[in-house]
């Protein structure tokens, strides 16, 4: 406002008379058209109708608008929100960039469970990859680059590296103590811990493709690595006992296939065991629960679990939110960089 | 509404800055926080000067506080969204800037919330244009911040 305009303003004092004609000249200009003229509590006031998601955008657009959003708290911009809707929700944290890292997570809250988290990250590979898995304290990355890299959690270093022929693509792997299971292309490939690999190829030849792989743990293996669920043994308390080491049980590879079957392979016998009819649409994803259910997710967004011991459909389940793209996410976050100590779960099993 | 007795009992007179001179009651103009102290000292021969408020938004401003109704909040919703409905985006910024320079009581909220509506889920370039900010950050600068928040910028509407 320039300095002849004060004068008029109502703020500072009231016009003493009626204006004359040279008067009224002089306080014609033209009216403010954006919003910079506004302040920033008026900005501010528009701010706090805002999601996180508007208040990042808006951050985004100038400086100035930036400096306000940067600098005010978030529950500044909350607190108007919250008298209103009396939320119990209010933010604590200072700094609305000190709790943006939270709000991804909640963003993701799909795949992530909320609470504090620690996260380390480091650079894994030369190019993106997009798989990752985790047991005992192990990290296995590949699915991307010719090469699988198994990482120590303790000492955040690649232990092994293990690398794929070349004439194949690796589409997904899964891993235990002894060894790395991995699909490529219509192939299983072993390779063992001490260092031998084995490809044995599809043995009816005529494979499917597939999309998506895991291996069934070795049950021999530790009860103490698998608690039965309280709810499950609250239950039903006879069941228990499955849960304790069992005698010799095959190793199996589950393979999600592109017909919406599901296959199993017995890794000794080198043959497919059983063939699941789980969705009309390609799989894209699919994990073993702990009583070994399989639940797989497919391109048309719905969920199905199996039980393969007795081929029974447990449950379709089908959300319109859920399409194919989250169920990657559910079961493999794309990395290349990875990103560890998130505590992932599948938040559509119905069983935890 | 408030109905505040006011020291003088004549009507205000406030000249809007293309030159429109309009008469209110003590009781409107009580509620434009910003004009508020100047009330008691004036009398039916006082015009107060609005310099950033133009006669279309003054006009919307009496017509919002003499025609909200004091009853449920029901009618009060009622009436505000059919008060912000036949406003264009255009109109609803200048008005915004009118309401916020004059504090006017409970409509700075509405203007707000209406406002904050339209660039509900738009992109930056989207926000720049119709606020017509000048974009300020060199690519650098902006690529980083994006980069930061970059979960944030997922799924914006077409503008």
């Amino acid at each position: 406002m320039s300095k002849q305009q004060r004068d008029f303003t109502a703020a500072e004092k009231m016009d003493p008379a009626p204006s004359s004609s040279a008067n009224l000249k002089k306080k014609r200009r033209v009216a403010p058209s954006t919003l910079l003229s506004l302040d920033c509590d008026i900005l501010a006031m528009i701010f706090t109708f805002l999601d996180m998601f508007d208040l990042v955008h808006c951050s985004v657009v100038c400086k100035f608008w930036n400096a306000i959003i940067e600098s005010r708290s978030l529950r500044e911009f909350y607190q108007r929100k919250v008298k209103k809707d009396c939320s119990s929700e209010i933010p604590e944290k200072p700094l609305l960039n000190a709790i943006l890292g939270g709000i991804a997570m909640k963003h993701h809250k799909l795949a992530l469970q909320s609470g504090v988290c620690l996260v380390d990250q480091w650079k894994g590979h030369s190019t993106m990859v997009s798989q990752c898995r985790m047991k005992m304290g192990m990290v296995v990355t590949g699915v991307g680059d010719k090469v699988i890299r198994l990482w120590s959690l303790d000492r955040y270093k690649c232990i092994e590296e293990y690398s794929v022929p070349d004439m194949f693509a690796l589409v997904d792997f899964d891993f235990d103590e002894g060894k790395i299971v991995g699909l490529i292309g219509s192939r299983l490939c072993i390779w063992r811990r001490n260092g031998k690999r084995s490809i044995f190829p599809a043995p009816e030849g005529t494979f499917v493709k597939g999309s998506c792989m895991r291996t069934k743990e070795d049950l021999m293996l530790p009860a103490r690595r698998r608690p039965p669920s309280p709810k499950h043994a609250a239950k039903n308390p006879d069941t228990i006992h499955t849960f304790q080491p069992r005698p010799y049980f095959d190793p199996e590879a589950v393979i999600g296939c592109n017909d919406g079957t599901v296959r199993v392979f017995d890794m000794y016998s080198r043959r497919c065991s059983q063939i699941i009819r789980m969705h009309s649409a390609p799989i894209t994803c699919l994990c073993l629960s702990e009583d070994q259910l399989i639940v797989s997710g497919s391109t048309s967004g719905s969920i199905a679990i199996s039980d393969p011991s007795s081929v029974q459909q447990v449950a379709t389940l089908r959300s319109s939110d859920c399409r194919g793209k989250n169920l990657y996410l559910l079961i493999g976050i794309p990395v290349n960089r990875i990103a560890l100590r998130i505590t992932i779960k599948l938040s559509a099993h119905p069983f935890y | 509404m408030a109905e505040k007795a006011s020291p003088s009992s004549n009507s205000i007179s406030l000249k809007t800055v293309d030159g429109k001179i309009f008469k209110v009651s003590p009781a409107i103009a009580n509620q434009m926080l910003t004009i508020q102290p100047l009330i008691k000292d004036s009398d039916s021969s006082t015009i107060i000067s609005l310099p950033d408020v133009a006669a279309f938004h003054l006009t919307k401003i009496i017509e919002y506080l003499e025609g909200k109704p004091a009853a449920a909040p029901s009618a009060v919703d009622a009436f505000e969204a059919q008060f912000v409905k036949d406003l264009s985006p255009e109109e609803l910024k200048g008005l915004l800037i009118a309401v916020g320079y004059l504090k006017v009581n409970g409509l700075v909220d509405l203007m707000a919330n209406t406002v904050a509506k339209l660039i509900e889920n738009k992109s930056v370039e989207y926000v720049r244009k119709f606020f017509g900010v000048v974009n300020d950050f060199t690519p650098a600068e902006e690529a980083k911040c994006r980069q930061e928040h970059a979960w944030a910028f997922d799924g914006v509407d077409e503008d």
